[in-house]
């Protein structure tokens, strides 16, 4: 197993600018993820014209622009929504977030004009239990970080298994399996070698952020956990993925495709639900998503069988994975390396 | 220039022979915004839906993905021996690497539009100016094909090209708020989104679409056409024939 490491070590040594190169992009987009998630703000951004709407700026925060925002404002998400104040009273309010959404806001005005009119002076207590931003749970920072970085994660494995697949490609795999060493050992070794490779960068960069006093949610201990545990999906997902293609090339590229469609389905940026139930619900087959819900209840302190549930079936989904990629792989060269020389 | 037809011919006819290629080009796409777009179909309504989105902004990103195809199409294993080939016989070795920005254009410009077309009859995406886009969603394209092509002129590896193009490519996607807008999260964050030109060629798209104002474009154009013509001086500088002897 060291000298599978040694080697591979070696044989990335020989390309150091890309590997330089390779690292410092991902330390990019890791830091790129602590650095916006601690920056998001959640908070609706609504536009109010013709009027001002002090109630409205408890919850939302509010700006009052001379000319209505453009429609494509709208649907960009830079303003949740746009009321238009009329001078008797009425209101009209344009959104791009469907009915539900549309119906909070206005019962929003409705209350703060009331509560206006009752001489309340502005102070809108009316919306207490049916707020706008009530009933959604927004992820803490923690999570987030964890969230942004999970696709470049998944990315880099592939990267760092191009080691795997060009044994396969230019045929020394099937050397390597009629040599002494064991191909158990053998794919150990690179799998040790993909999981540092993706481990060790991302997390130097959480201690740095965190030297820096940048707020992680979690301890370092937790991320070193939580990392460990994607860097271990990443890991046997690539080895999976490089298991069933031939050439390095399209592994690289299929693997790049599927850790980009899984990781936004699973919602790791951006919660995708209200979609149909069933949908939902299938999500949670994907590996990422109960990452995200285990990282999600451990920042929040509830650890409860929900979170473990997600935990144990990120450690099993991986171990199917790497058993898949290690049975393909030998089905398909170590057997047939071996039948190759016994015939000759 | 006969050459430069000739090995784009070939070219063309090498990539769309290729069924990974051509999966990755016309089918990927329709399929990410089919998913995406249905999966986030509750958070979108009245005049807005989300294929109007995600729509345009995956049409996008797979424009910005194109550089993939380019790069393999430039040194891909079975591609390197007719390479070396091109670069013995008479004529300018320019060519070679014209002919293959070329070939991967006309190819992904074509598959996307028809994906584009597809999308919008299906889901009803709202559509205007379609030559202003078109001229936005071409630059996009040629500009992603001509940085696959100088990251393989300067790395001369097409393996690592492809994986480091794609990890710049999804960040300044992420960034430019294609796969999720980042413009409801405060200001802080719209102003570190602008870094990146995805951010620009998505808001040029919409304002086209929804505003029917293009002053947008021009910034948007004029940098990507910069950025093509330096490119395409780097390929220059940086090409030569020995790297493609194997």
């Amino acid at each position: 197993m060291l000298t599978v490491l040694k080697n591979n070590w070696a044989r990335i040594m020989q390309q150091k600018q890309y590997l330089v190169t390779a690292v410092l992009l991902t330390s990019l987009a890791a830091a790129a993820a602590i650095l916006l998630t601690n920056r998001l703000q959640t908070t609706p951004d609504v536009a109010v014209l013709g009027g001002r709407a002090e109630y409205l700026e408890e919850e939302c925060s509010v700006t009052y622009p001379e000319k209505a925002p453009a429609r494509s404002e709208l649907l960009m998400n830079r303003y949740d929504a746009v009321v238009k104040l009329a001078d008797d009273g009425s209101f009209d309010i344009e959104t791009a977030k469907g009915d539900a959404y549309r119906e909070r806001i206005q019962a929003a005005v409705q209350a703060g004009q009331g509560a206006l009119q009752a001489g309340n002076a502005g102070r809108a207590g009316v919306l207490n239990d049916k707020g706008i931003t009530a009933g959604q749970e927004t992820r803490q920072v923690g999570t987030n970080i964890i969230g942004y970085m999970m696709m470049f994660l998944l990315m880099q494995g592939i990267l760092y298994g191009r080691m795997f697949a060009e044994d396969k490609e230019k045929h020394l795999i099937e050397r390597i399996a009629v040599s002494p060493m064991s191909f158990g050992r053998y794919l150990a070794g690179q799998a040790v070698f993909i999981w540092a490779l993706v481990f060790v960068p991302s997390f130097i960069m959480v201690c740095i952020a965190k030297l820096a006093g940048e707020d992680t949610g979690f301890t370092l201990a937790q991320f070193a956990f939580l990392l460990a545990l994607c860097s271990m999906l990443s890991t046997c997902m690539a080895l999976f993925i490089h298991s069933f293609f031939m050439t390095a090339d399209t592994g690289n590229m299929a693997g790049s495709c599927v850790a980009v469609l899984t990781s936004v389905l699973s919602g790791t940026f951006y919660d995708l639900g209200g979609g149909s139930s069933w949908a939902d619900r299938a999500l949670y087959l994907m590996p990422q998503k109960n990452l995200m819900r285990f990282a999600d209840l451990w920042e929040r302190g509830k650890l409860n069988q929900d979170a473990v549930t997600s935990l144990i079936y990120v450690i099993i989904i991986s171990a199917v994975f790497i058993s898949i990629g290690m049975l393909k792989t030998r089905k398909d060269y170590v057997r047939h390396g071996k039948r190759l020389c016994k015939a000759e | 220039m006969r050459n430069l037809w000739l090995i784009a011919k070939a070219d063309f006819k090498n990539l769309i022979t290729n069924p990974m290629w051509v999966f990755y080009a016309t089918a990927f796409p329709l399929l990410l915004v089919m998913i995406i777009g249905y999966l986030t179909k509750g958070a979108y309504g009245n005049g807005f839906s989300s294929y109007d989105y995600y729509g345009v902004t995956l049409i996008i990103y797979s424009a910005l993905s194109s550089g993939m195809t380019a790069a393999n199409a430039f040194m891909e294993e079975r591609i390197k021996k007719p390479n070396m080939r091109i670069i013995y016989a008479p004529g300018n070795v320019k060519s070679l690497f014209l002919a293959k920005i070329g070939a991967s254009f006309v190819f992904s410009f074509l598959a996307h539009i028809v994906d584009f077309a597809i999308l919008s009859l299906v889901f009803g995406i709202e559509v205007k100016g379609v030559g202003q886009l078109l001229v936005l969603l071409g630059l996009t394209e040629l500009f992603s094909v001509t940085l696959g092509i100088t990251m393989c002129c300067v790395i001369k590896q097409e393996s690592m090209t492809n994986q480091l193009q794609s990890i710049i490519i999804n960040l300044l996607a992420v960034l430019g708020g294609v796969l999720f807008s980042l413009d409801g999260f405060g200001g802080t964050v719209r102003k570190i989104s602008m870094i990146s030109p995805v951010k620009w060629i998505v808001n040029a798209a919409f304002q086209i679409i929804y505003d029917r104002d293009s002053h947008l474009l021009l910034p948007a154009a004029g940098f990507l056409a910069g950025c093509i013509i330096i490119m395409t001086a780097v390929c220059c500088f940086t090409f030569r024939k020995e790297d493609c002897i194997c």
